[in-house]
C-alpha cells in the first residue's frame, strides 16, 4: 500500500514540476536558485522513453555508484588503488567500450564482493583481494564486472524496475536540476523525492542481483576477455571453486557475494563450453602472482 | 617496506602449502591422465566422488594426488573443492592473518603475532588521509603507463580470440 501511496507522491511531484516548469521556461524564472528553463529542458527527456546517450548513461552511473558507496569506505593505499585501474584499463581497452571513462574502485571492506555499475564503474572490497592468490585471478573477476557494463544488464536492469525507463530520467533531471545551482557542487541529486526513488531501485537491483542469465552471459564474456587480454582463462574458475568450496556454509563475509549470483556449479558448468573455445588457441596464460603479491599486500 | 618484503617472503615460501593442502572431490568417474593433456596416457580411474589431493594448477588442469599415492592429470571442471574446512585450504588471506608482522610502537620488533586483516588495515591506515569519490580520477592511467604495464607483464593481446560482442 505504502508504495502505490509513494508512487502517487511521486508522479504528482513530478507533474507539479513539469507544469512550473512548462510555464517558466520561456522567462528564465529561478526559485531558490534553480534555473527553471534547464528544468524544462531536463523534463524534455522524461517524455523521450527510447534510448539512452552515453552522457545518460554516465550520469545515472555516477549517481548509482554514489548510492551505493554511501556508507562505504574507499581504500586509501594508492599503490593498491592505481594497480587494480592498471589491470582494468588493460583489460577495458579490449572490450567495444575501450572509450568509456572507466573507473576501478578498491573499498575498504573484509566482506567477499565486486560490483558494476553502468557507465564504466566497478568496485571489489579488500575483502575480495586478499582472498585472491595472482592478478589473472584479479583480472578473472574484474572482466566480469566490466562485461557487465559493456553488456548493459544494470542499465536494462534499472530500465525495467522503473517499467517506462522514467526512473533513468529522473536521475538525470535529478542532476540537472542540482547543476542549475550553485548550492549543489557535486551536481548529486535534490529533492526527497527523486532522491528517494531512485536510491530505493538501486538498492533494490544491488540487493537482490541481476537476472541469473545475465550473470551466466558475464561469466562467458569475462573468461574470453581475460583470454584475449593474455591472461589465463581458468583462473577465474579457482576463484569460483574457492567460493564455491565456502557455498552453504553461515559466512557473514560471502553472504551478498552468494546471495545476489548463481550457485558456483551452475555457472562452472555454463563455463565449459566457452573454455573448450579457449583450450582451442595457443594462449599465453599469463598468471603473475608475483607482481600481485608485491602490489596487494594488506 | 620492510614489511611489505617480509610479507612477499612468506607468501612464497607458503605459496606451495595453499595448493598442497587443498583437497577435492571429482564430480564423476574420470579417468588420471600423466600429462596435462588431452591425448595422455591413462593412469588410472576413480570413480565419482573419490577424494584428491590438488598438488598444482597448470592452465585447465590440476595435478593431483590419489589416496592410493597415485599422481597424475585431470581438467579442472572435473573437481569441486572441499571446504576450507574440511581440507584445512590456507587463502592468501588466512596466512596473512596467522603470519602477519606488525612493526610495533616502539620500534623494535619482537615477532610474529596474529592479526586479523580487520586489525592489520586499521594499524597500517590510521595515519593516511581517507579518499573522496573525487579524487578517484586521479587513479586513472595515462594510455602509456597501461602499455608499459602491460609490457613488464609480457601481457600480449591474443588476437586469435574474438569476442563475441566485437
Amino acid at each position: 500500500m505504502s508504495q502505490y501511496v509513494s508512487h502517487f507522491h511521486y508522479k504528482f511531484s513530478l507533474i507539479m514540476i513539469l507544469t512550473v516548469s512548462m510555464f517558466c521556461s520561456a522567462c528564465g524564472v529561478k526559485i531558490q536558485g534553480i534555473d527553471l528553463g534547464r528544468v524544462f529542458d531536463a523534463a524534455d527527456k522524461v517524455s523521450d522513453l527510447g534510448e539512452k546517450t552515453a552522457e545518460e548513461e554516465a550520469i545515472l552511473g555516477e549517481n548509482t555508484i554514489r548510492a551505493l558507496l554511501a556508507d562505504s569506505s574507499i581504500n586509501s593505499q594508492i599503490n593498491i588503488q592505481n594497480y587494480v585501474n592498471k589491470v582494468g584499463y588493460w583489460l577495458a581497452s579490449h572490450t567495444s567500450r575501450a572509450d568509456l571513462a572507466w573507473q576501478f574502485i578498491v573499498l575498504d571492506d573484509p566482506a567477499v564482493n565486486a560490483f558494476a555499475a553502468p557507465g564504466g564503474y566497478i568496485a571489489l572490497t579488500t575483502g575480495m583481494l586478499y582472498s585472491l592468490n595472482n592478478e589473472a585471478e584479479l583480472a578473472g573477476v574484474l572482466a566480469h564486472e566490466i562485461a557487465h557494463v559493456v553488456l548493459y544488464h544494470h542499465m536494462h536492469a534499472l530500465q525495467t524496475k522503473s517499467k517506462t525507463g522514467l526512473l533513468l530520467d529522473l536521475a538525470i533531471l535529478g542532476t540537472q536540476v542540482g547543476n542549475a545551482t550553485t548550492a549543489n557542487e557535486k551536481g548529486e541529486l535534490k529533492g526527497p523525492e527523486v532522491s528517494g526513488m531512485f536510491d530505493k531501485a538501486v538498492e533494490d537491483l544491488y540487493y537482490k542481483g541481476l537476472d541469473r542469465k545475465d550473470e551466466y552471459e558475464a561469466d562467458r564474456l569475462g573468461v574470453m576477455l581475460s583470454a584475449k587480454a593474455g591472461y589465463d582463462p581458468y583462473a577465474f574458475v579457482s576463484v569460483l571453486q574457492a567460493i564455491g568450496s565456502r557455498e552453504g556454509r553461515e559466512e557473514k563475509d560471502l553472504q551478498r557475494f552468494i546471495r545476489v549470483h548463481p550457485s558456483v556449479n551452475s555457472r562452472l558448468g555454463s563455463l565449459e563450453a566457452v573454455l573448450l573455445v579457449t583450450d582451442s588457441y595457443e594462449l599465453s596464460n599469463r598468471v603473475l602472482a608475483q607482481r600481485y603479491l608485491n602490489n596487494v599486500s594488506p | 617496506m620492510k614489511y611489505r618484503m617480509t610479507h612477499s617472503l612468506l607468501l612464497l615460501l607458503f605459496s606451495h602449502m595453499i595448493w598442497a593442502e587443498q583437497a577435492a572431490v571429482v564430480l564423476k568417474d574420470t579417468q588420471i591422465l600423466d600429462a596435462p593433456a588431452i591425448s595422455a596416457q591413462a593412469i588410472t580411474s576413480i570413480p565419482k566422488d573419490s577424494q584428491v589431493t590438488l598438488l598444482k594448477r597448470k592452465g585447465g588442469w590440476y595435478k593431483i594426488e590419489t589416496d592410493e599415492h597415485k599422481i597424475g592429470w585431470l581438467r579442472m571442471l572435473k573437481v569441486r573443492f572441499i571446504s576450507e574446512q574440511e581440507s584445512n585450504q590456507k587463502s592468501i588471506a588466512k596466512i596473512l592473518r596467522e603470519t602477519a608482522i606488525m612493526p610495533p610502537a616502539s620500534g623494535v620488533s619482537s615477532g610474529v603475532r596474529g592479526m586479523s586483516s580487520e586489525e592489520m588495515d586499521k594499524n597500517i591506515k590510521q595515519d593516511i588521509q581517507p579518499i573522496e569519490f573525487e579524487q578517484l580520477k586521479n587513479f586513472i592511467p595515462a594510455e602509456e603507463s597501461v602499455r608499459e604495464f602491460a609490457e613488464e607483464g609480457k601481457l600480449r593481446t591474443q588476437d586469435s580470440v574474438i569476442l563475441p560482442t566485437e
